[in-house]
């Protein structure tokens, strides 16, 4: 301490504000590692990659509609491709092919938001605070959940109003619930990187070892599924009756089996391109199935961090 | 203990709540001086209880009304004196809770009680003195606990404990494994006792939990911060945690920053800071929210020799004085000394001792060090002729025991060293030290 005492009083005083009751601090928790993640460049970069398909449909589709009204030609082609277009299928696509963008967001944000903690005793200070387990967990839980449901569901909806205003008479308000639809899509993926990603970070002191196991687990279930997909369509759907299952049976597998079975589409070849009959795209599960296998596990990783966040050795 | 004894021709039953002062009676007649020392109150001399301790001779119109407060309220009452009161009488005692009485005129209540809010148990204690005698107050229990016993599978770490701690700084002492980790988790509501029962400022420590932490700040001994932080994001970040608006919470952290010496580097990533600076602000992260009972261990760990003085002298403000009851827990005994006015001493799970410092390092019979300029044979022999009883000396000091009181004693021990021509150089009574209390606790 400085001898040298400013003009200010700085002798200390209690504070005898106002203190909120317990309850609300999960918000708290969930608002800062907001608030820190959005300090990450690399966060908006990713941002933008994760909505890739969104966006090169709507330049496609705004230039080759600027281009199609000068050349017929051209606008003969369009609108074969606007009548053959399966508009559910593009927003499949959009948050299919978004999902490896949204894994490394989800890393971004949600590695280290508890093995960062446990590096640095931080649980100590969160744990002596008024602020419950559950509510530090559920905290962090939103911290994670929130941006990356905002980070989906913003080109989701700027897709659909593009569409909506534009391709109405192309069937692209044929299935009414088409939006909200994704509205429930979108959270349970959300859900479902939240929850791994906290489960996962528990079980470490560094986030880079959970980004590691998260990416790694990741990774292998989609050469998994994408090597049933390749079974599957190369036997033109004739295949044995596991591979139509097992394709599912990793995390983008099961998030797209749950955008398949909630939109109600098996699912088309990207961009709109002509099948030329050799793809057999994977059935849609079943519905409550694949929503079954996306809550249990949530839950079973919830239940892991929920294990792994001790109020321990808080004190030597 | 300091007591002061003012005439006041007012009336006092004022009850302090909500960090504001509110009336209960009315003024019979003239000002009501009490008011002056509640001004001075809320310049930060918090008092923790006050009350009638008698209800003096109506017919003399006046009573006597005790407070007892956080140090430094007596002497800011006696520095109003020459303005606002006839002081009657002062009296010293110990240094960590004032006590003052003031004649007070026709007083309606017979109890009345002033209190911090938020602050340590506020009941009334019931008139325990003949109208018209001062008295002190028992002190007010901040924590209590009862016949605790804490069980970690086949391990008992606590048996059946029983202790209260009060007001004040309070030392937590015992060697690695005697419980102090278990004690301290058991306040905060981390664990739950086996059986046995505790209250930490009248919260059960096995159903309220968040209230008590909401009450407590905890400065833990490790290395903790929250990553990717500067330090007021830090700081008010943890007031906010603790239920403060934010915009407290940000006001509060460049106020405990600025105090606790942190003010030019509160902008900078805690991650960056050296280990003095992360010991201070474990201690603003704990002080934020204003805590009533603050939880320290091992404050000056890889700490120098100045960042320890300076912990030591931030902790000693904090406890002495503004209203923050302090429980340390620490190996190093200079430390507790410096800033504990009781300790605890905790081994094997078990209570071994308790009490003030000044208190348990008395050595029974009330002994007395004369230091001599020379070793003097004849005049320990000549003591040892008038019946006192004289250790062997350590250097050039003799340990003199007797029944006199300790003026007498001197009296004699002056008169002695004329008689045999030597040169007494220094006349104290005999004290242990914490360290030797330490260890006959452990060792008993």
């Amino acid at each position: 301490m400085s001898n040298i005492k400013p003009i200010a009083d700085l002798s200390y005083r209690n504070y005898d504000g106002p203190l909120k009751k317990p309850g609300s601090r999960w918000w708290v928790i969930a608002k800062n590692g907001i608030r820190i993640a959005l300090k990450k460049k690399a966060l908006w970069f990713w941002m933008f990659g994760s909505a890739w398909y969104y966006l090169a449909m709507l330049v496609g589709l705004f230039f080759f509609q600027q281009v199609s009204s000068a050349n017929p030609p051209i606008k003969q082609a369009m609108q074969a491709f606007l009548e053959r277009i399966v508009w559910q299928d593009q927003f499949l696509h959009g948050f299919s092919f978004g999902q490896m963008a949204m894994l490394i967001i989800s890393l971004m944000l949600g590695s280290g938001s508890i093995a960062d903690d446990n590096r640095s005793n931080a649980m100590l200070i969160y744990l002596s605070k008024p602020c419950a387990k559950r509510e530090y967990l559920f905290g962090k839980w939103v911290g994670i959940a929130l941006p990356v449901f905002v980070i989906m569901v913003i080109p989701t909806i700027v897709f659909y109003a593009y569409g909506a205003l534009t391709f109405r008479e192309y069937g692209f308000l044929k299935d009414a619930w088409l939006l909200p639809k994704m509205l429930v899509i979108i959270p349970i993926a959300a859900m479902l990187h939240a929850s791994i990603v906290v489960g996962i970070s528990s079980m470490f002191n560094q986030g880079r070892n959970a980004s590691a196991t998260y990416a790694g687990l990741y990774f292998l279930g989609y050469f998994f599924t994408s090597l049933m997909g390749g079974i599957w369509a190369s036997s033109r759907g004739e295949t044995t009756y596991p591979v139509r299952h097992l394709f599912y049976g990793s995390i983008d597998g099961i998030l797209i089996g749950v955008c398949k079975a909630i939109v109600g589409t098996n699912g088309s070849p990207p961009f709109g391109i002509q099948n030329p009959g050799r793809m057999s795209q994977v059935p849609a599960p079943n519905v409550a199935a694949i929503l079954g296998i996306a809550l249990l596990i949530s839950v079973v990783f919830v239940l892991i961090a929920w294990r792994k966040i001790r109020a321990v050795e808080v004190i030597g | 203990m300091s007591e002061v004894v003012v005439d006041a021709q007012s009336e006092v039953a004022s009850h302090r709540s909500r960090g504001r002062i509110q009336r209960i009676g009315r003024a019979h007649h003239g000002p009501n001086r009490l008011d002056r020392i509640l001004a001075a109150n809320r310049q930060g001399h918090n008092w923790t209880r006050g009350e009638v301790v008698a209800n003096a001779a109506k017919e003399r119109s006046f009573l006597v009304l005790r407070i007892v407060s956080l140090n430094g309220f007596a002497r800011c009452i006696h520095k109003l004196q020459p303005d606002n009161f006839k002081v009657a009488s002062l009296n010293s005692g110990s240094d960590f809770t004032d006590e003052i009485s003031l004649n007070a005129a026709r007083l309606n209540e017979n109890q009345s009680c002033f209190h911090e809010p938020r602050s340590v148990p506020t009941c009334l204690m019931a008139h325990e003195k003949a109208p018209g005698v001062l008295s002190y107050a028992r002190l007010v229990t901040v924590a209590r606990i009862s016949n605790l016993t804490v069980r970690y599978g086949n391990f008992t770490a606590l048996d059946d404990l029983s202790c209260e701690i009060p007001e004040g700084c309070t030392g937590l002492l015992g060697p690695n494994g005697a419980g102090k980790t278990t004690l301290l988790k058991t306040i905060l509501g981390f664990v739950n006792p086996t059986s046995g029962e505790g209250t930490v400022m009248d919260k059960n420590i096995r159903t309220d939990g968040m209230a008590i932490r909401q009450l407590i700040g905890l400065m833990p001994e490790q290395d903790c911060h929250i990553p990717g932080m500067t330090a007021v994001g830090f700081v008010s970040y943890a007031g906010e945690l603790s239920g403060m608006p934010p915009a407290d919470a940000l006001r509060r952290a460049h106020e405990v920053l600025e105090y606790c010496g942190l003010g030019e580097a509160r902008y900078r990533n805690v991650e960056t800071y050296s280990t003095g600076m992360k010991q201070r602000i474990k201690l603003a992260q704990a002080l934020v929210h204003g805590p009533k009972l603050l939880l320290l261990d091992e404050p000056t760990n890889g700490l120098d020799p100045r960042g320890r003085e300076e912990m030591l002298d931030l902790v000693r403000s904090v406890s002495h004085g503004r209203g923050v009851n302090v429980i340390v827990s620490s190996h190093l005994l200079p430390d507790i000394e410096r800033v504990c006015d009781r300790v605890i001493v905790v081994i094997k799970g078990k209570l071994r001792t308790a009490g003030t410092i000044k208190d348990l390092k008395k050595l029974a019979g009330q002994p007395a060090d004369v230091e001599l300029r020379e070793p003097n044979l004849a005049f320990a022999n000549l003591l040892m002729e008038k019946g006192l009883t004289v250790a062997p000396p350590k250097g050039n000091v003799y340990r003199v025991q007797s029944e006199l009181p300790p003026e007498d004693l001197l009296r004699v021990v002056q008169r002695t060293a004329v008689e045999s021509g030597a040169q007494v150089r220094g006349f104290e009574t005999a004290v242990r030290t914490l360290e030797e209390v330490f260890l006959e606790a452990l060792t008993a």
